[in-house]
């Protein structure tokens, strides 16, 4: 049944003083939500600009991989990857985003396919080792 | 039952109570959950759960 809450008594006071407290928290969730909705919103829209900006580079094999570093959210991902050396940078992410074979990357960079495959998988368990371990440095 | 009561039976782990808490905040929650016009349900998601937080924070 309802009942008018006039303030008066221990059970309507603890009721405002709840509600108050709810109100405020929903406020600063919703709050905390929509900063976090609008930052990766913001991500979202520049990463697919920018891999339409690579797609477009591609063809002429000119693969920006810094731009793409710049887009890395995890700071400790993006210290590891910006020691990396261009080419090796240049092969994980023609691999790992375009997708390509490496009889494709080796024809680009005019390395032998072992040779490529090799700087692939000696990146990724470097990468690997550096970010699982690195946090005891 | 007042509110007193089904807080502090909320406040311990009492289902129905919660529930009913949950029931009675609703169209706070319902409200703070709308964004541009449009329902949001992860933000009502989440809501719920600050909702239920705030249940175990709130000192008596």
């Amino acid at each position: 049944m309802f009942e008018y809450n006039d303030g008066i008594g221990i059970n309507n006071i603890i009721q405002n003083q709840f509600t108050s407290y709810v109100t405020k928290s929903a406020r600063n969730t919703r709050l905390q939500y929509l900063k976090k909705k609008y930052k990766r919103m913001q991500y979202e829209i520049s990463l697919e600009l920018q891999l339409d900006y690579i797609e477009c580079d591609c063809t002429n094999d000119d693969f920006n991989n810094f731009s793409i570093i710049d887009q890395i959210e995890n700071q400790h991902l993006y210290k590891i990857l910006k020691e990396q050396k261009e080419i090796d940078l240049y092969i994980l992410f023609s691999k790992v985003i375009k997708n390509y074979t490496f009889e494709q990357i080796s024809s680009k960079v005019g390395m032998g396919y072992k040779a490529v495959s090799m700087r692939y998988y000696r990146m990724i368990k470097k990468i690997k080792k550096e970010f699982l371990g690195g946090e005891d440095k | 039952m007042n509110f007193y009561d089904i807080l502090n039976n909320a406040k311990q782990d009492n289902q129905d109570a919660i529930y009913n808490i949950l029931n009675m905040y609703k169209p706070l929650l319902m409200k703070e959950s709308i964004v541009d016009g449009v329902w949001d349900e992860d933000l009502f998601q989440d809501l719920i759960l600050t909702l239920i937080n705030c249940i175990k924070k709130f000192e008596i």
